[in-house]
C-alpha cells in the first residue's frame, strides 16, 4: 500500500524510532502499546518508514530499526539543538 | 549546546507566548471595561439629573456628598480597571502542558512543536506588537487623570483658602500648571512601567522575526 499523500507528525515518528533504538526489535503489537498508538495509526507510520527504509519488517510482524532509521532520529535531534537552540530570546 | 540548553530555550519561548497571551488578554478586557465604566457614569449621572429635577436647589446643599461619588466613581472605575486587566493577564493559553511535554528531552521538544499552531502564534504575536501601546498609552491617561483630580483639586483649594480666587487668569494658569504637573508626576510614578513597556515592544518584535524563521525552518523539516 502506497503512502505518498501520507504527512507524517515528527513527534510520533521520532517516538516510534526512540522506542525501537531502547528495546531492540519489537512486535508490531507491542510497539504499538509502547509507543501509545493505535495499531491502524503505527501500521500507517510504519509502511511510510518502511518505504523509505527507516526500518524493515518480516512476516511474522516483527519490526527492526535500520542504520537509516537511527541516522534519521540523530538528524532530528541535531536540528532541534542547531535551529531551536539558537533562538534568541528575552526574558519575561 | 546541550538538550538542557535546548529545552530552556523552549520554557523561555513559552514564557514570551504567554506574555503574548496575557497581553491579548488584557486587550480583549478594554472594550468590556469601556462599557462597564461608560454604563456605570451615565447612570450615575441620571442619578444626578433626577435628583437636581426632583430636589432643585436642595440639592445643591448636598454638593459635598456629590463631590464624595464622583471621587468614588473615580476609584471604582481605577480599581476595577485595575483588577479586571490584572486577572486577564493571568490566562496564560495554551502553553502550560509544555513543562510536563519537555521533561522527555528532544522528544518533548518535537512534541511542542509540532503541536504549535503556528499561524495562531504569529496572529497573536502580531496583534500584541501593534496594540501594546494602546495599553501603555491608557495606563499614562489613568494615572494622569488621577493626578490632575489630585492636583487640581489641591490647587483649587489652595487659592481659594489663601487668595479667594475661582476664576480669572490666575485660576486658568493654575488649572494649566495641574495639567503639566499632573502629567510631571504620571512620568515619575510609571517611568519604570514606560522603559519595561519600550523593552517589551522591542523584544516582540525580534519574537516575532524569530517564530517566523523557526516555522520555516520546521516546515523544511517536515517536508
Amino acid at each position: 500500500m502506497s503512502t505518498g499523500s501520507f504527512k507524517p507528525n515528527l513527534y510520533v515518528l521520532a517516538r516510534i524510532i526512540k522506542t525501537l533504538m531502547d528495546n531492540g526489535v519489537m512486535r508490531r503489537t507491542n510497539l504499538a502499546q509502547a509507543s501509545g498508538l493505535s495499531y491502524d495509526k503505527l501500521q500507517r507510520y510504519l509502511n511510510w518508514m518502511s518505504e523509505r527504509g527507516l526500518i524493515t519488517m518480516d512476516g511474522d510482524g516483527y519490526v527492526r530499526l535500520t542504520e537509516e532509521g537511527a541516522k534519521a532520529y540523530d538528524e532530528l535531534v541535531q536540528w532541534i539543538i542547531r535551529y531551536v537552540g539558537s533562538l534568541r530570546l528575552s526574558r519575561y | 549546546m546541550s538538550m538542557s540548553d535546548v529545552v530552556d530555550k523552549v520554557l523561555r519561548l513559552r514564557d514570551a507566548l504567554e506574555t503574548v497571551e496575557g497581553i491579548n488578554n488584557k486587550l480583549n478586557e478594554l472594550p468590556k471595561l469601556f462599557i462597564v465604566i461608560l454604563t456605570v457614569t451615565v447612570a450615575t449621572l441620571g442619578v444626578y439629573d433626577t435628583l437636581w429635577f426632583m430636589l432643585g436647589t436642595v440639592y445643591a446643599s448636598l454638593s459635598f456628598l456629590w463631590m464624595l461619588v464622583i471621587l468614588g466613581l473615580i476609584l471604582f472605575s481605577l480599581y476595577y480597571m485595575a483588577h479586571r486587566l490584572d486577572k486577564a493577564s493571568e490566562v496564560k493559553g495554551p502553553y502550560q502542558d509544555w513543562g510536563d511535554k519537555l521533561k522527555e528531552g528532544a522528544l518533548g521538544v518535537l512534541a511542542v512543536l509540532e503541536g504549535l499552531d503556528w499561524d495562531y502564534v504569529e496572529y497573536r504575536v502580531n496583534r500584541a506588537r501593534s496594540l501594546y501601546p494602546i495599553l501603555l498609552i491608557i495606563d499614562e491617561a489613568v494615572w494622569a487623570a488621577l493626578f490632575y483630580f489630585i492636583v487640581g483639586f489641591a490647587y483649587a483649594f489652595l487659592n481659594y483658602l489663601l487668595f479667594n480666587i475661582t476664576s480669572g487668569p490666575l485660576y486658568v494658569f493654575t488649572l494649566a500648571s495641574s495639567v503639566v504637573l499632573a502629567v510631571a508626576l504620571t512620568l515619575a510614578v510609571t517611568w519604570n512601567e514606560v522603559v519595561k513597556t519600550f523593552k517589551t515592544l522591542w523584544s516582540l518584535d525580534s519574537l516575532l522575526w524569530e517564530v517566523r524563521w523557526l516555522y520555516h525552518e520546521y516546515r523544511k523539516l517536515q517536508t
